[in-house]
């Protein structure tokens, strides 16, 4: 076997086993013959020295994501991966287009823009920099740009939200990076939370990511539940920042960002877990893998913020809030380990690939 | 019908062909603008197969590898030919209005 052959065979393990035990063969086959050439030099080097183009080797990937996360003709079993990420997908970018919504509300209100709610004093003195600046406002619009994303899927422009997903990952990578250099030249970081920072920009992406599962095999979506969705997000958005305005003592800080993520999932987790214990609903195996799938990343989100904390010496260093977080910490697993066995044993029960029509047809003579 | 899928059912109208010979077919009938790579060419192959409108032909060894061509069935001809009549009907309609408009400073219709 040569070096190229071996190459291209790497790269078809990204598909189902049960797939490359019909094709695989076939497709190296196809794959060399492409590679053929009459002269004996460049042969031999193309077969030692030579690898699969990016282009080979996204056309596989492509079809692995296809046949993994699969559409509405695919195995129950593919297609139950498919709908679960399709979901966390959603849910991440439905997160990040309330949140972006309300960043630039929270930026009017701040700057005096919006005549109703009055700010209070103590919102003011917590504004790092007073009142915000046009320069905030500037910034915080950009992240307008998952809205956009998140319409455009809703709405069936799957290609422009992928894009425009991808567009709106650039400002928080930008600032991840320029606070991580401001670090490491002993300049004041933009936040003191770098950890919390660095694991919220790989969850996007992750976010980001799981939009491949949205090809053209996947479902139609229905739009209307997801932009209720959105609206209902907007609605509740503002109740962390209530509940801070709310409680008794000022410096504490009982609902932070992963707090609101972990509260979320544990009560969608005990619905979901408990909905058919009371004879309400039926579960579909698309969001008991979706749920388990978002369980870790929430768990991660909080541990990793619980982490910054202890390390930084910023605002928000509160015994309390480190009791609250550890306490939501322990709850998202207990909720995520019961969701990931309920996933593993839905999954399982579920037939995987079917053998393809060309196994079972024996060639003509 | 994807134009991916359209080409290799094309492709597959005169002669049985294996998959090197369909991605060769497919750009010479394109004329160089559809260059299929394994894994979509695959992609499609697999779902043609499932559909009913490609089958298996016959198996050949070549330089020491398996071959297995591939034949358009009677209902891939049939899906092929409704498919080529609608793209027909919609060029003749888009070339009717095309011959039909003038720029309104030649004086014809807008």
């Amino acid at each position: 076997m040569s070096v190229l052959e071996d190459r291209y065979r790497s790269v078809l393990r990204l598909l189902p086993a049960s797939y490359r035990a019909v094709w695989e063969d076939e497709m190296v086959a196809t794959f060399l013959d492409g590679t053929r050439t009459d002269d004996a030099e460049e042969a031999e080097y193309r077969a030692y020295c030579g690898r699969p183009s990016r282009a080979e080797v996204a056309s596989v990937a492509g079809l692995a994501v296809r046949l993994r996360l699969g559409g509405v003709e695919a195995p129950a079993r593919s297609f139950a991966w498919g709908e679960a990420v399709r979901l966390v997908a959603l849910v991440g970018l439905l997160v990040h287009a309330v949140s972006a919504t309300m960043g630039v509300l929270q930026e009017l209100w701040i700057a005096g823009w919006l005549a109703w709610p009055p700010v209070p004093d103590e919102v003011l003195a917590l504004a790092e920099s007073g009142p915000s600046t046009l320069w905030d406002i500037a910034w915080s619009l950009t992240a307008l740009v998952w809205v956009a994303a998140y319409l455009a899927l809703v709405s069936g422009h799957r290609r422009a939200a992928k894009v425009l997903a991808g567009l709106a990952l650039a400002p928080a990578a930008l600032a991840a990076i320029v606070s991580t250099a401001n670090l490491a030249v002993g300049r004041p970081p933009m936040t003191s939370l770098m950890l919390t920072m660095w694991a919220d920009l790989l969850i996007s992406a992750l976010v980001v990511l799981a939009l491949a599962a949205f090809h053209g095999d996947a479902p139609p979506l229905r739009p209307r539940p997801w932009l209720v969705a959105y609206a209902v997000g907007l609605v509740l958005a503002p109740v962390p920042g209530l509940v801070f305005l709310m409680q008794p003592i000022r410096d504490l800080m009982l609902l932070d960002w992963p707090g609101v993520w972990s509260v979320a999932l544990v009560a969608a987790g005990l619905v979901h877990l408990g909905g058919p214990a009371v004879g309400r609903v039926g579960r579909a195996p698309g969001w008991s893998l979706a749920l388990a799938l978002l369980a870790a990343p929430v768990l991660a989100l909080r541990i990793v913020s619980l982490l910054d904390y202890a390390l930084s010496d910023a605002v928000g260093v509160y015994p309390v809030t480190m009791a609250i977080g550890v306490v939501e910490t322990v709850a998202v697993i207990a909720v995520g380990v019961p969701l990931a066995v309920l996933a593993a044993q839905t999954v399982r029960g579920l037939p995987s690939a079917a053998p393809s029509p060309a196994a079972s047809q024996t060639p003509a003579p | 019908m994807t134009e991916q899928a359209f080409f290799i059912l094309t492709a597959l109208v005169d002669t049985p062909r294996h998959g090197y010979g369909i991605v060769g077919e497919v750009a010479d009938i394109s004329d160089g603008r559809v260059q299929l790579k394994v894994g979509t060419l695959y992609g499609v192959l697999d779902r043609l197969v499932g559909e009913g409108l490609v089958e298996p032909d016959r198996e050949e060894v070549h330089h020491g590898r398996l071959r297995r061509y591939y034949r358009l069935t009677e209902q891939g001809r049939r899906t092929l030919a409704a498919e080529a009549e609608r793209q027909a009907a919609n060029a003749r309609v888009a070339a009717k209005r095309l011959r039909a408009w003038r720029p309104a400073t030649e004086g014809g219709a807008a």
